[in-house]
């Protein structure tokens, strides 16, 4: 099944949303590019679901603009914008069969019934259900009803397809392949796609590009790893993986840390705060060690490891710092031990200062 | 949470035609009764003499005690019935259990008034048990003489509101409440009067206050057991003998209304805040012992002494119904099916009238009740709540206010084209039994509404459908089992509605089942006629429980598949 239309740009401007006295979006400005897989992330309250059920029309009536092709959409009822949503719940009608779900968009566009019936059997073929059709959703796995939820929503060829939190009803397992099959399905019909969820790695496999929230407000947007190694601040930055902190000031093209440490760095922002740097680009080496090339030199005691299995985390103080590095473990190499003095080597291009 | 206010709009004049129906039928005609009552019968002032004579006058002091001493004697021999049923349930393995459940259903199924003549048959002064215990033993019991009579059929019929709300709540302490207070050391009377009864309190005071204002506001059982001088009965002669402008009928009514307002506050403070639920996952209920074989004993023969209480109506109604005469004898002379002959040649009337009447009662109430649910829960507009608490508070008004009510109302109100008062037109019964049952299937269809993830609407929009057709599509058909339940309950339980009724039945060809067996067995030769009504009302009100019990036993399994995933979808978040 081709989508009839080529993709569409989804462009947001300064939308805000208000549930009684509770704002929940705060002025978000975005533009989903035409046939993008595009991920909303962030932790729960952060109001990328409500972002999402407001392109789709659902939830109070927000103020700003969603044009989805340049057509502005905001006030439009749900049923007339042609995007596709698949619900967290998958919102299957348990009183139809496979087939009567997947057929009753398609019914209410008033075709004809052999189109109607050569359309459903394409999309159930697509998702490889066509032979369950005509089984009541109670009577399926929740991978395959989530199939059913994606087949009943692209029948209908929407203009933009949203999923909403896709894989947080499977189990660990179906999540990883569900997250391809999503992602071949989305390929195949270069269809505009936007889907929330909390979880990074979710969002990092799958989106070609990713818009972080917190608290109704827009923090960053960007490609996966530009957004893991460049964080705008410190919540993204600590969303997307476990980060160093180190706190500090910024004087011309230093970064002094709290307790004497002293760091050139490369145009930092006057008002830097902190500089972030992640546990798997620190190198740990012996004391006695040199200094490695590009990089600076931290000297600490190791107060703490932990084995974590594939990677080995030590907490290095560092005068008044706790340093988080990560090494690979190697299958029969004993860790540094605690209390041992130790040196810490980072290449300056591996860190950033934020002032957020 | 709200969608967006478009495509409410015909919501908003479907709420609109909702607030001008129950205006008219309810808010209406009960302000036209409370103003009545304070309002001067000759000059129309304010006055609060109506309710100074009524409290002056001897019989109406003696009908007042009287529904308040048989209302709190009801409430107390249902009870000691409830009991030791619930506590046989909750807290021994009893193999019993399923003939108390039985026990808590089979009254229910009969409406008081028919059973009442019955049971002056068999537990009167000259009843068959008296009659037997007289020959036997030289004495008898007054089970049945004045006042006893009405107690003792209100408390035989209602216990299973007591019994139900009571078990339930005992069902819902859990047993770590008691290990608990066991662990800290307290045990016997002294954890059950510190822990268990406070825990089941507020489930038995709901039960009590409901068993209360039902025995408090009920007209045909007095009334067929010729007890005039109790309120409900009074406010029914009055104005049936003297005329709708005599204005003791209804200060009678404001005296209802407030009795029933209180104990539904009663019942409802008595739950709020108390939501004792306590059972925990893995848990379930007080802790069950096996019975010794003395207590099992003793517990078997106190379930008999009810259980024949309990059927005796039912035992006496059918006997009744097949017997030739009846009068100073155990048993009926003879036997003989001519009863039944005889209504189905000449009371098939009233058969017809009551399921036309039901009929219209119940569908209209399932589609109000529909509609009210969808916009309390599902839109926006403003004061939705209201439709729902007028619906809801029909429960405190008593049949008998609400037929008073219409009467006054509607008396001068002539519909056009039959040219009639609105007041004395057939249809009239069937809204009064409309209002009298909207309470029931609002509730059920709140409920079924309540059932249906709002994801599962706004999937359908998403794919294109309007409002109307989520609502024809999806709304309608998912709520089917509890529109269904709403309309069996409601056309069963209007079926033997008698308090309304009675006072709206102007002519005999529009008498239904309830006011036919009044009229028979008002009579001695009619009692055989009026139980074979009253068997075929039991019929009814059986068959329409049962059923009514399937659908929802039905509903609950196919919901529980979906809600297993739903289950799952809010423990992964």
């Amino acid at each position: 099944m081709s989508s009839s239309h080529s993709p569409v740009e989804v462009r947001i401007d300064n939308l805000s949303l208000s549930f009684g006295t509770t704002e929940v979006l705060k002025g978000v400005d975005l533009v989903i590019e035409p046939g993008e897989l595009f991920s909303f992330l962030g932790p729960s309250g952060s109001g990328k679901s409500t972002l999402l059920r407001a392109i789709a029309g659902f939830g109070p009536m927000p103020g700003g603009s969603i044009r989805i092709d340049g057509e502005e959409v905001t006030g439009l009822p749900a049923n007339r914008r042609n995007v596709g949503m698949v619900f967290q719940s998958y919102a299957l009608w348990p009183h139809m069969t496979v087939r009567k779900n997947v057929a009753f968009g398609l019914e209410e566009r008033h075709l004809p019934a052999a189109e109607i019936n050569e359309r459903v059997d394409e999309a159930l073929e697509m998702v490889g259900l066509l032979d369950y059709a005509n089984r009541r959703p109670s009577q399926l796995s929740g991978g395959q009803q989530q199939r059913v939820a994606l087949a009943r929503t692209i029948v209908v060829r929407p203009r933009v397809l949203l999923l909403d939190e896709p894989l947080s009803n499977l189990d660990a397992n179906l999540r990883v392949q569900m997250r391809n099959e999503i992602r071949t399905l989305q390929r195949k019909l270069g269809l505009t796609t936007i889907f929330v969820t909390h979880d990074q790695e979710e969002a990092n496999t799958m989106s070609d590009r990713m818009a972080v929230l917190d608290a109704g407000i827009l923090q960053q947007v960007g490609a996966p790893m530009d957004l893991y190694d460049n964080p705008d601040n410190l919540f993204v930055a600590g969303f997307l993986g476990t980060a160093n902190v180190i706190s500090g000031t910024v004087d011309g093209s230093t970064f002094k840390a709290d307790g004497g440490i002293s760091v050139d760095v490369s145009n930092p922002p006057t008002d830097g705060r902190a500089l972030v740097f992640r546990p798997q680009n620190v190198v740990l080496t012996p004391a006695a060690e040199p200094t490695m090339e590009n990089c600076m030199r931290l000297d600490g005691n190791v107060v703490h490891v932990e084995f974590l299995g594939g990677t080995i985390r030590y907490v290095v103080a560092v005068g008044p710092h706790q340093v988080l590095v990560d090494e690979a473990h190697q299958s029969g190499v004993a860790p540094v031990g605690e209390g041992e003095a130790v040196a810490l080597h980072l290449n300056l291009s591996q860190t950033v200062v934020l002032s957020t | 949470m709200q969608s967006f206010a478009k495509g409410h709009s015909k919501a908003a004049w479907i709420a609109v035609a909702l607030s001008i129906f129950l205006f008219v039928f309810l808010v209406l005609p009960i302000a036209k009764v409370i103003y009545v009552a304070f309002q001067d019968p000759h000059s129309g002032d304010f006055t609060l003499v109506n309710f100074a004579d009524f409290f002056g006058a001897a019989l109406f002091q003696q009908s007042f005690f009287n529904s308040f001493y048989v209302a709190c004697m009801s409430v107390l021999l249902a009870t000691i019935i409830a009991l030791p049923l619930a506590y046989y349930t909750t807290r021994f393995n009893f193999k019993g259990a399923v003939l108390i459940q039985t026990l808590g259903f089979v009254p229910l199924i009969m409406p008081p008034f028919v059973g009442a003549v019955a049971m002056v048959l068999l537990l009167g002064d000259n009843g068959s048990v008296n009659l037997l215990l007289d020959e036997w033993f030289g004495f008898t019991i007054p089970f049945m003489s004045g006042l006893n009579g009405v107690i003792l059929v209100e408390s035989i019929h209602y216990f299973p509101f007591i019994l139900i709300n009571l078990s339930a709540a005992l069902n819902n302490i859990d047993r770590a409440m008691e290990e608990s207070a066991q662990n800290l050391g307290a045990r016997g009377m002294r954890l059950f009067r510190r822990i268990v009864f406070p825990l089941a309190m507020p489930g038995y005071v709901a039960g009590a206050a409901l068993v209360f204002i039902k025995v408090f506001d009920d007209i045909g059982t007095p009334l067929l057991l010729n007890i005039n001088n109790m309120l409900a009965p009074q406010a029914y002669l009055r104005i049936s003998s003297i005329g709708i402008s005599d204005p003791m009928g209804y200060v009678i009514s404001v005296i209802l209304v407030a009795f029933s307002i209180f104990s539904l506050w009663v019942s409802l403070q008595a739950m709020r805040g108390k939501d004792y639920a306590t059972v925990q996952k893995g848990g379930g209920g007080l802790s069950k012992r096996d019975m010794r074989p003395w207590e099992k004993t003793s517990c078997y023969a106190i379930i008999i002494i009810i259980l024949i209480f309990v059927l005796s109506p039912h035992i006496g109604l059918t006997l009744l119904s097949f017997g030739t005469v009846w009068s100073f004898s155990v048993l009926p002379d003879g036997f003989t099916i001519a009863h039944y002959v005889t209504i189905f040649e000449s009371a098939s009337g009233y058969i017809t009238n009551t399921l036309l009447y039901a009929g219209i009662a119940a569908t209209a109430d399932v589609v109000l009740g529909t509609a009210i649910a969808y916009i309390v829960l599902r839109t926006g507009i403003a004061g939705r709540k209201w439709l729902d608490y007028v619906s809801t508070g029909a429960l405190a008004i008593p049949g008998v206010v609400l037929g008073i009510g219409y009467l006054r109302t509607f008396h001068d109100f002539q519909v056009p084209i039959i040219d009639k008062p609105l007041a004395s037109w057939w249809v009239i019964i069937a809204i009064a039994l409309t209002i009298r049952r909207l309470p029931y299937a609002l509730r059920s269809c709140m409920a079924a509404l309540q059932q249906i993830s709002v994801a599962l609407e706004e999937a359908s929009e998403n794919l294109g459908a309007t409002k109307a057709t989520t609502v024809r599509r999806i709304v309608v058909p998912l709520m089917a089992g509890g529109i269904l339940a709403g309309f069996i309950t409601s056309f069963a339980t209007a079926a033997v509605e008698l308090s309304a009724t009675i006072m709206l039945v102007s002519q005999e060809s529009d008498a239904p089942l309830a006011a036919g067996i009044y009229e028979f067995m008002q009579s001695s030769a009619g009692r055989g006629p009026g139980a074979a009504l009253g068997m075929i009302a039991v019929l009814i009100v059986g068959l329409g429980t049962y059923l009514s019990h399937r659908v929802i036993e039905r509903g609950k399994r196919e919901r529980e598949a979906v809600a297993i995933i739903a289950e799952e979808a809010k423990a992964n978040v």
